[in-house]
């Protein structure tokens, strides 16, 4: 089934924490980028 | 993506995630929803072109329809029943700035609506201690209620508020939280008003300018909460495919 974000309940805790694990992978990305742009 | 001019944090965060991952977003006013054209119709055309719908409508039962339909995840971005990406970026926040933020003690300081019954959602999966404060008769349902803010504040961790339309502010007496309020709650707490905040309504300017508001910072999250939320839904499609 297709994955909507409507209602928190559609989801279960783990679903909820591994959201965080993409957001916390999101901000590593974004920090070597700004790492690598200061070096440069 | 669906959504009003006037929107700011939400919108913002939105449009600038969806640029930082190579995409790009086209902003309609939410009202373009309701026109006499079927939502099966609308959706059946967007399928050619949208990978992700964004959607801030009053009526979340439009956005359980537009799913219905749609190839693409359909995002809530706030209805009249909840707004489930606030709610989630304040609890990632809050992961940052806790040791166990899933073992701290919660008080929604407010009445039954969007905010509240998001973070009623979320403590429902997260299995959160959860309660609310406010009057008789703006009660959510299957949550534990006080009527008295300082009975209600001893022991919480974090202190949720909403502000309210001025027609119910007569029935809040007291309702606003304040710097005394706050040091009766456990050591360390943290206030964590839903913007916007109005001074001197459901919170004190003092509070406000004091240690215990999470800080404007706090929503920063917003953006890569977002962006995990975009890409879990469509790692989902990928998957399935």
């Amino acid at each position: 089934m297709m994955k909507h974000f409507i209602r928190l309940t559609d989801y279960t805790k783990e679903e909820l924490l591994s959201v965080f694990a993409v957001a916390d992978s999101l901000k590593r990305v974004s920090i070597k980028i700004s790492c690598v742009e200061k070096q440069s | 993506m669906f959504f009003l001019e006037t929107s700011i944090r939400t919108r913002v965060t939105f449009e600038k995630g969806v640029n930082l991952l190579g995409g790009h977003t086209i902003l309609f006013p939410p009202e373009t929803l309701d026109k006499k054209e079927e939502i099966k119709d609308v959706i059946g055309y967007l399928n050619n072109w949208a990978d992700a719908i964004i959607v801030r409508h009053s009526n979340i039962e439009l956005l359980e329809r537009m799913a219905k339909y749609s190839n693409a995840p359909v995002i809530n971005a706030m209805t009249d029943v909840n707004h489930p990406c606030e709610v989630l970026s304040d609890l990632y926040a809050l992961s940052k700035l806790r040791d166990d933020c899933l073992a701290d003690k919660y008080l929604f300081c407010g009445r039954k609506c969007n905010i509240g019954l998001a973070w009623r959602e979320l403590a429902d999966v997260m299995k959160l201690d959860f309660s609310q404060y406010c009057p008789k008769g703006y009660e959510m349902e299957n949550v534990n209620v006080y009527d008295d803010i300082r009975s209600a504040i001893i022991g919480k961790d974090i202190i949720c508020t909403d502000s309210l339309p001025k027609e119910l502010l007569p029935d809040f007496t007291d309702y606003q939280i304040t710097l005394d309020l706050m040091m009766n709650a456990n050591k360390g707490a943290l206030l964590n008003p839903c913007p916007p905040f109005f001074r001197g309504e459901d919170v004190s300017a003092s509070v406000v300018d004091s240690g215990f508001f999470v800080g404007y910072e706090f929503k920063r999250h917003l953006l890569e909460v977002q962006q995990a939320i975009l890409i879990y839904c469509m790692e989902q499609e990928e998957i399935i495919c």
